[in-house]
């Protein structure tokens, strides 16, 4: 199935470029070199330092923290909502990491939140790396991340991580995604297909998809009100049509900017028994925290 | 009296003629273009002048971005509240229909097509003579809502 996705890439007028492999984290080199604290800290009898977690069901939060400058807002946000205070798995988006500051802003979030994690970066910024994470009460195995093709568009390069996590002994596979924002409805099913198409059956993917309803034309913006120009439905069908359930189909927008407000984050799940919970209006990103449960078989 | 009563009635009813020669020979039909506006990135329009306070058209546009191809169409009705000569004081009210087409990039989907219908309200400046000039603002209110704006250039027979 990838190789003919690679083929259709190459066959078709979008212009991006090439989709690369799933690739583990130990082989990721300098400037990008991941950051990984698999097993979260465990007093005895609790999961972490968080006594609210549960596995029936998990508590799955993504959450674009909008470069994370802000840490103890973010944990504020997921400890002192009571929804988000019992999630055992945060998948994040757009958070950093910079030298001057110690820690990165992913290990000082896993410990706010007293999770085990791990964060990859996309790229360069500054003197320091921007990229995706994920933050668990469960051990994290088998991370991987994907380069995602990039468009010949002035856009800033994307990746997919992809892990499983140990719960109680099932493994939940797990993918997280971030893909640019000022892609067209073709150009962004084409960036997101390589890191689904070929997902094991039982595969949860969340993270920030961008899913505008501002068309971008030569850099232009182009606000279509109507709502023909939405993405999200678009992601949605594409998901759907894979086998995956879209539970966060009617969640309501995801994100604020400039007095416009958008659904760009979701969740899908295959195989899986999952409710959606809601969208939290709190915390210091542009984007809110969304949150669903899962039942592990 | 009954003569001079004749010729003015005659004058008149000349003048009432000249007048209303003069009138329909008044260009009704523009066809323009808009820059941004309601097709939101580029439009053809057309308008037919019913009277000079009131008139009818519509603005079709069609865009090729990233794969994904935009077609709308923005009928209206617009109202000429202020008229001082060649300038005027409009305002146009109507439907948007937006078609989307999404053509598939990869193999295991199919591809998407939607429409969704909005509405728009418009208001501004135009000048009137042989040549049509609109500068304006406007509302777009749909799922979302939104402020725009436009530029028309056009030409009228």
């Amino acid at each position: 199935m990838r190789s003919l996705s690679l083929v259709a890439l190459a066959a078709c007028s979008i212009d991006m470029s090439q989709a690369q492999p799933w690739v583990p984290i130990e082989a990721v080199g300098a400037p990008l070199v991941p950051e990984l604290a698999a097993d979260p800290p465990s007093p005895p009898g609790s999961r972490g330092t968080r006594p609210a977690v549960t596995t029936t069901p998990l508590r799955v939060v993504t959450y674009n923290v909008e470069y994370g400058p802000d840490i103890p807002g973010a944990i504020g946000a997921l400890t002192s909502d009571p929804e988000l205070a019992k999630a055992g798995l945060v998948l994040v988006q757009e958070i950093e990491a910079y030298p001057g500051e110690g820690a990165s802003r992913t290990a000082q979030l896993a410990a706010g939140l007293g999770f085990g994690y791990v964060y990859v970066p996309a790229r360069v910024r500054g003197d320091g790396t921007h990229g995706l994470a994920i933050l668990s009460a469960f051990p994290i195995t088998n991370v991987e991340k994907m380069d995602l093709p990039d468009s010949a568009k002035p856009t800033q390069h994307r990746i997919a991580i992809s892990a499983d996590i140990d719960v109680d002994g099932h493994l939940l596979h797990i993918i997280n995604v971030h893909l640019d924002t000022k892609l067209d409805a073709r150009e962004r099913i084409a960036q997101l297909s390589p890191s689904v198409v070929d997902a094991p059956p039982a595969t949860l993917v969340a993270g920030d998809f961008n899913t505008s309803w501002i068309a971008w034309v030569h850099g232009i913006p182009v606000l279509d009100t109507t709502g023909a120009s939405d993405q999200a439905p678009v992601v949605d069908s594409y998901m759907t049509h894979l086998g995956f359930d879209a539970p966060t189909r009617d969640s309501g927008v995801t994100e604020h900017m400039y007095g416009i407000e958008q659904r760009l984050d979701s969740i899908y799940t295959r195989d899986l028994d999952a409710t959606f919970g809601g969208v939290v209006r709190v915390g210091p990103s542009d984007h809110w925290p969304m949150w669903l449960d899962v039942r592990l078989p | 009296m009954n003569v001079v009563a004749h010729a003015r009635t005659g004058l008149a009813l000349a003048l009432v003629c000249l007048l209303g020669r003069a009138a329909s020979a008044e260009p009704r039909h523009a066809v323009y273009v808009d820059m941004l506006g309601k097709g939101g990135l580029w439009g053809l329009g057309y308008e037919y002048e019913a009277t000079p306070r009131l008139a009818f058209g519509a603005v079709g546009s069609y865009y090729f971005a990233g794969g994904d191809h935009h077609l709308s169409l923005s009928p209206y009705v617009a109202a000429y509240p202020l008229v001082r000569g060649h300038h005027r004081l409009f305002v146009q009210l109507g439907p948007q229909v937006v078609r989307r087409v999404t053509p598939s990039p990869v193999p295991e989907w199919g591809g998407m097509t939607t429409t969704r219908v909005g509405a728009e309200l418009s208001s501004g400046y135009e000048y009137r003579n042989h040549v049509l000039v609109r500068v304006y603002g406007m509302a777009s209110v749909g799922e979302h809502a939104s402020p725009w704006l436009g530029v028309s250039l056009g030409w009228m027979r």
